[in-house]
């Protein structure tokens, strides 16, 4: 370790001290107690390292007994061993009392600096996060009344304003016009009450343009609680909002096309099915004619068909936002069987069921018969050939969800080939059975829309299997 | 059973109306229809009888809801708010392709409103219109 021996001033002053005192005391007689002088040396050395004080401490007794080893004689009397003695022990006190302090100073010292860092990184963080703020968010702070005090480079920028232009500005400057007064109503009571804030707004930039902004806006409060200012920030989402118009429209239009090739075609293929029944009536018609005739009624058939499907749909599509309410499961499928009396006597069906462990459940009532109704003519329809349908309904409960399960013995599924497929619009899997092909894409939207789960197993030939499970606090069970 | 039955058919689309007529032609040979292609028509037919005072006030409507320039559920708001026809006693089916409970239910309010008919008009459905 290379050791500098490089005196800075105050090490210089208290050697050049230490150096003329030394110089005194050879002067004088050894009796007089000279000692206390080499303390002034430390006044100047206070402030240096440890082992500097030590060191100076040690030259300091050196010296003081230096003078007495050099001017020793035999008469010299205990006075002078207990006059240099006491200088020595004031020296070490000395010592001990600078360097206590010193240590004193240091750790204070550190504890400041540790402090310094600590603000240092605060700030450094709190920069970084404005940085991220300013750069994502449009951020103002205004007073109580609304008056802009601060708003950021991005809000000016998409405000299409000057900073200069902004400050002291109500914020009613951006006010598009699109929002009712009860919704700023309703928001200044929000952050008005010391509450967030959060909403869709529709601004107006200086250029007439219109953007959409996700908004949050906080209440800041002096120490005593109470409102001094609102701070807002904002995301620009104009580029959202257009999208969700467009979609929209895209929606309504599809709905009205769906409703006009389903309704308006009705009428025409009506009229079609009965002319061709009146021609039929009519008297000389030739035998070729009947045939073509019987080929004009199957397709019109066909396609009553397709129109009642997209019908059913519309028609689902409209009952999707139906009330829940408390419904018994014996009274609701009792309303179902009877609505379906004729099919399930035609093919000779039998009904089970046991709603013992769960008989209640909140549901909207008509989804709950579409799915009664819909479950049991599939098992009715997909019987086994020869064998009449037999269905058992059950209600369960199963860690807390209620389980509906429609258990049938037709012909069942393979679901290694069909699982993915069985439940989508239009879709059928037996090409000789009369069927629309909407039953179970019906009943998988209901149960999804009020937040449940249906599952299906099945093998062909062993039947089929419906588990509908709903969750009662998503339904909000009321018993 | 066709004692002094005249009946008003309101429906815009021209061959349900040829339909119509071809079934009454058919089956109810004393019942003379009248064809008017929307509620304002009709409206200004039933006008022009009470007017006239002529035999031939209908006493049965077959009446679409799905109509240009007025629809069946708007005429039939008019025809209850119009004072000189509440002396009338007249019947009215509603005959449509249309099955919306809520049409359903919103004609099913006036109190001249006894059937609710999908199209097509059939034989067993006039006679139960007419005698029922």
């Amino acid at each position: 370790m290379k050791t500098d021996f490089k005196l800075n001033n105050s090490q210089l002053y208290a050697a050049i001290g230490l150096v003329i005192v030394f110089c005194i005391d050879l002067c004088i007689p050894l009796g007089v107690a000279i000692g206390v002088l080499y303390l002034a040396c430390f006044l100047l050395v206070s402030r240096q390292t440890k082992n500097i004080i030590l060191i100076f401490a040690i030259i300091g007794c050196v010296l003081i007994l230096a003078k007495l080893a050099v001017y020793y004689t035999p008469d010299t009397s205990w006075m002078v061993f207990a006059n240099r003695s006491i200088s020595v022990f004031a020296v070490i006190m000395t010592t001990c009392l600078v360097i206590q302090r010193r240590n004193l100073f240091e750790k204070t010292n550190k504890e400041r600096e540790d402090h310094l860092h600590l603000i240092e990184e605060t700030k450094n963080k709190l920069e970084a996060f404005q940085q991220a703020i300013d750069t994502y968010l449009l951020c103002t702070l205004t007073d109580t009344q609304g008056t802009i005090i601060y708003a950021n480079k991005s809000f000016c920028e998409i405000a299409k304003y000057s900073e200069d232009e902004l400050l002291g500005q109500n914020h009613r400057i951006i006010n598009s016009g699109y929002h009712p007064q009860e919704f700023f109503n309703q928001m200044w009571q929000t952050i008005a009450s010391g509450n967030v804030w959060r909403g869709e707004i529709k601004n107006k930039a200086k250029d007439g343009t219109f953007y959409w902004v996700a908004t949050v806006i906080l209440s800041l409060k002096d120490k005593n609680g109470k409102i001094i200012q609102y701070f807002s920030m904002r995301m620009d989402i104009t580029d959202k909002k257009q999208l969700e118009e467009s979609f929209f429209k895209e929606k309504q239009e599809m709905e009205c096309f769906t409703y006009v090739a389903a309704h308006d075609l009705k009428t025409p293929v009506v009229n079609m099915a009965t002319l061709a029944n009146m021609m039929e009536e009519t008297n000389g018609i030739s035998e070729e004619a009947k045939v073509f005739l019987d080929k004009i009624k199957l397709s019109v058939k066909q396609m009553q068909n397709t129109i009642s499907k997209l019908n059913d749909v519309i028609a689902f599509k409209k009952n999707i936002s139906e009330q829940s309410e408390d419904l018994s499961l014996r009274n609701e499928l009792n309303d179902v069987l009877s609505s379906i009396e004729y099919s399930i006597k035609t093919a000779n069906a039998k009904i089970n069921y046991d709603f013992s462990e769960v008989p209640h459940i909140y549901f909207p009532k008509i989804q709950l018969h579409s799915i009664f109704q819909n479950l049991i003519t599939n098992g009715i329809k997909y019987h086994k050939p020869g064998v009449s349908p037999v269905i058992d309904i059950q209600s369960k409960s199963n860690k807390g969800n209620i389980c509906l399960i429609v258990k049938d013995n037709g012909m069942g599924l393979d679901l290694s080939l069909y699982k993915e497929k069985i439940f989508g619009l239009f879709k059928r899997f037996h090409s000789d059975i009369d069927g629309k092909g909407i039953g179970l894409y019906i009943v998988k939207s209901i149960v999804e829309n009020n937040g449940g789960k249906i599952d299906v197993h099945s093998n062909v030939n062993e039947g089929t299997t419906f588990i509908i499970s709903l969750n009662p606090t998503t339904q909000k069970l009321e018993l | 059973m066709n004692k002094q039955i005249s009946l008003l058919l309101v429906d815009d689309d021209e061959i349900m109306n040829f339909v119509s007529s071809v079934i009454l032609k058919r089956y109810f040979q004393s019942v003379e229809p009248k064809v008017v292609l929307n509620g304002k028509e009709a409206l200004n037919y039933l006008e022009s009888c009470v007017q006239n005072n002529t035999s031939k006030i209908p006493t049965h409507v077959l009446l679409d809801i799905n109509m240009p320039v007025m629809d069946g559920l708007t005429f039939l708001q008019v025809f209850n708010q119009t004072e000189k026809f509440k002396q009338l006693s007249v019947k009215i089916a509603i005959l449509t392709t249309s099955l919306r409970s809520s049409d359903h239910e919103a004609a099913f309010k006036y109190k001249q409103v006894t059937h609710f008919l999908e199209k097509p008009l059939s034989k067993e459905k006039l006679e139960e219109f007419i005698k029922g």
